[in-house]
């Protein structure tokens, strides 16, 4: 099937009788890289979800301030991001320490050097260690392939602070993996 | 091209890093894309109100406070660094730190920041103190000097 362009989804949402035809594709057509986007952030897949419908939800009731000067993608994303952040911050209140990642860090250790897998756990763990906001960038960067001009757009932070977040969340996975710092 | 910039900027900072297999090694439950659209779609039309007071953010009177602290701390090491330059009894430190302890409550966070900034090198900051200023005084520091010091 054809993946419908973001002028057609939105002229459909904005027709009464195709809205959630139009929704719908819209959905199905980001609702992938949003998700990973967001798990990145805040890891578990429950959580992922509840932000991920959130999102979707706020575009849904956003939708007639959407104007065409970015890319759709890129207004996605920022509220995607600004949910994120939301929930993070609000369970940061209740839970100081993250579980998971000394879960994750438990189990790379348990795994034997031999397997390929390690090294890709100890990634996930390093980048887990961040600071959030770094963890955000490296990942909008590394995974997501973004140029600094599209992440400085979503979370409104100048290009050179996040080239400098960027370089010292690279520096600090780097450390991490290589001095197995890993706890 | 944005890709290998990309590529390029790592291979610049870590070659370890630039050498591992880009792997995302986190399941998703079987179908939850096919059935997503439908779902988020029904919660749409059944829950109009549920996200309203999400959309206020509020900032915590501890993150201004915490910001002043750092700010105080950062000025305070600052004035140790200026100390070495100046003879003794021109400014005592104890006097200077004691009246921002006093008037801590008047001065500007962001001009405490700001003169911090302007006189320290931040290459001489600890991992600490430069995770601090990367993730919440970001916008305090000039541009140029986050280039010049990556």
């Amino acid at each position: 099937m054809k993946v419908p362009e973001d002028d057609e989804i939105l002229e459909l949402i904005a027709d009464p009788s195709d809205q959630e035809r139009g929704f719908k594709l819209m959905m199905v057509k980001y609702q992938k890289p949003l998700y990973w986007h967001i798990r990145r952030m805040v890891k578990e897949h429950e959580d992922a979800n509840d932000v991920l419908q959130n999102t979707f939800i706020k575009v849904y009731k956003n939708i007639e301030r959407f104007e065409s000067k970015s890319k759709l993608y890129t207004w996605l994303y920022k509220i995607a991001t600004n949910e994120s952040i939301t929930f993070l911050n609000k369970k940061k209140r209740i839970k100081t320490e993250s579980l998971e990642t000394a879960e994750l860090v438990k189990e790379s250790r348990a795994v034997d050097s031999q397997d390929g897998d390690l090294i890709i756990k100890k990634l996930n763990s390093a980048i887990d260690k961040l600071p959030e906001k770094q963890r955000m960038v490296f990942s909008m960067r590394y995974f997501d392939e973004m140029t600094y001009n599209q992440i400085s757009e979503m979370l409104g932070t100048s290009v050179g602070g996040l080239k400098a977040s960027y370089h010292h969340a690279v520096k600090k996975i780097e450390t991490l993996i290589l001095e197995g710092k890993l706890n | 091209m944005k890709n290998e910039d990309i590529k390029e900027e790592l291979l610049r900072l870590s070659k370890p890093l630039a050498d591992l297999p880009k792997v995302e090694k986190q399941g998703v439950p079987a179908d939850y894309f096919n059935n997503l659209p439908s779902l988020t779609w029904n919660k749409i039309t059944t829950d109009t109100s549920s996200t309203t007071h999400a959309e206020r953010r509020i900032v915590p009177i501890w993150g201004k406070l915490a910001g002043v602290a750092a700010s105080f701390a950062l000025l305070f090491s600052m004035f140790q660094q200026l100390s070495l330059d100046q003879p003794q009894d021109d400014l005592p430190l104890d006097a200077v730190v004691e009246y921002f302890i006093d008037n801590v409550d008047e001065l500007d966070e962001e001009f405490l920041f700001e003169i911090h900034v302007q006189s320290l090198d931040l290459a001489e900051l600890g991992d600490d103190a430069l995770d601090y200023i990367l993730e919440e005084d970001l916008e305090m520091i000039d541009d140029q000097i986050l280039e010049a010091l990556y």
